[in-house]
């Protein structure tokens, strides 16, 4: 089996399911990378944890970069027309009050009943929380963009998860680097495949049982 | 009315231990690290520091001022080798560390500024963060019984202020440092510049005066927890 799609690639797919007039928030790690993705005639509004709304890509070129002005990863931004600030509390009443559309998170594990894993490793005492809690949550769709398998090789999508939960029943759509599922009451459909990659190699690297939608298709990317 | 003081040490002068110690900013920005190096040098011990992120509250750990740490983040996001420390104070028993979904902390800050007692939060529930909380249902969605959590000390930076204390915050900053600033016994603002009383535009006043017991000027720090790339 080849490897599938880049980082890059996974968050190209994510950015397509993001439209016009959504706002948006883009979580730690490979979501971020979402942001290089969008389309530029739609006005998608990226919602940031510490109070922002409205940033656009993160800087490259170290002379723009303003410590004032970061994403809730710490990475240098930009801000678009029509960008807005507010205080850390009213922000996550954004998120927890259901008023982000999509939420991009990544994942430690996914189980096949939308169960989110992705604050703590089990050997450790110590974690990292952040915003995920309120953003597993809070959004009216739940995206998790994550690396299939663990760097082991280990599924990632799992009967039920072994880490401690970020929440239950949460998750919406996982999006890899071998394909697009979705979470639903009936179990994991598998949507879309990577190129070059077929239905029974997802499933051989996939926890629960893939239900094969039935207009399975190859990745537009 | 003047809450202008000289100087970083008397900014943080007579803070005791044992406080509660709140320090603002998320991410590197907004963080009042003029003032976090003068407590550190003041000396006071057995603290309790609340922040969302490491780089506000591990100085204190490992120098042994803290006692409990309070943040979204026990572990360092970007910097195993400070998680691999922190993680072994914990083990050993050294430093107490609590993990708070970051919206329910600024929630339970803003709650005891606010005096409000403790609310509901869907946040948590099903995970290991509801254990020994109060869980209730409300309209068919279940949610954890959270408490306020009160400050002796706040922290915070701003980018303006006036010798009334009402502060303005720059671009992103007001973050978390907007929300603590009412929750304290003694809110201390670090600013970048110091300006006459009537020449803030009362329509942009990030945190009012009435919030703000000392304000001291010092140049920014620049830190970055990230570099662009990631």
């Amino acid at each position: 089996m080849n490897e599938g799609l880049s980082r890059e690639l996974v968050a190209l797919r994510v950015a397509r399911e993001l439209k016009d007039g959504m706002y948006v928030n883009l979580g730690f790690g490979m979501p971020t990378l979402v942001c290089s993705f969008l389309p530029p005639d739609q006005d998608i509004i990226l919602h940031s944890e510490q109070g922002m709304l409205g940033y656009g890509g993160i800087l490259m070129d170290e002379s723009q970069w303003d410590v004032d002005l970061i994403n809730a990863s710490g990475q240098p931004v930009n801000l678009v027309p029509g960008a807005c600030f507010c205080d850390l509390a009213t922000s996550f009443g954004m998120i927890r009050g259901g008023h982000l559309d999509i939420s991009v998170l990544g994942a430690y594990q996914v189980s096949e009943k939308g169960d989110l894993a992705n604050w703590q490793r089990g050997e450790q005492v110590v974690g990292g929380i952040g915003g995920a809690m309120e953003l597993a949550i809070g959004a009216r769709r739940l995206i998790v963009a994550m690396e299939h398998t663990t760097g082991g090789g280990e599924p990632k999508i799992v009967h039920r998860c072994s880490l401690p939960l970020t929440a239950r029943g949460v998750v919406k759509t996982i999006v890899t680097n071998l394909a697009f599922i979705d979470v639903t009451p009936e179990g994991l459909v598998l949507k879309e495949v990577a190129p070059g990659i077929t239905a029974g190699e997802v499933q051989s690297v996939t926890g629960p049982r893939l239900i094969i939608s039935s207009d399975l298709r190859e990745m537009e990317l | 009315m003047d809450k202008v003081v000289s100087n970083l040490a008397e900014a943080v002068a007579g803070v005791r231990d044992g406080s509660v110690v709140l320090i603002g900013g998320f991410g590197g920005s907004g963080v009042p690290y003029n003032l976090i190096e003068a407590l550190l040098a003041q000396g006071a011990r057995g603290l309790t520091v609340v922040s969302n992120d490491p780089m506000e509250w591990f100085p204190f750990a490992e120098q042994g001022r803290a006692g409990k740490v309070i943040s979204g983040f026990t572990s360092h996001p970007v910097r195993p080798e400070i998680t691999q420390v922190v993680e072994e104070m914990v083990r050993s028993g050294r430093l107490e560390a609590e993990a708070v979904p970051h919206g329910t902390l600024e929630e339970r800050i803003r709650a005891g500024g606010m005096g409000i007692a403790a609310f509901y939060t869907p946040a948590g529930v099903g995970t290991p963060v509801e254990r020994g909380k109060e869980k209730r249902t409300f309209n068919d969605r279940e949610y954890l019984l959270e408490t306020a959590l009160k400050g002796d000390v706040a922290l915070i930076k701003g980018y303006q202020a006036d010798r009334f204390g009402n502060v303005v915050c720059r671009l992103a900053t007001g973050n978390r440092n907007i929300v603590m600033a009412c929750d304290a016994e003694l809110t201390i603002a670090e600013v970048e510049e110091i300006v006459p009383v009537g020449s803030l535009d009362p329509n942009r006043v990030d945190i009012p005066g009435i919030f703000v017991d000392r304000v001291v000027q010092a140049p920014k720090v620049v830190r970055w927890l990230v570099r662009g790339e990631m």
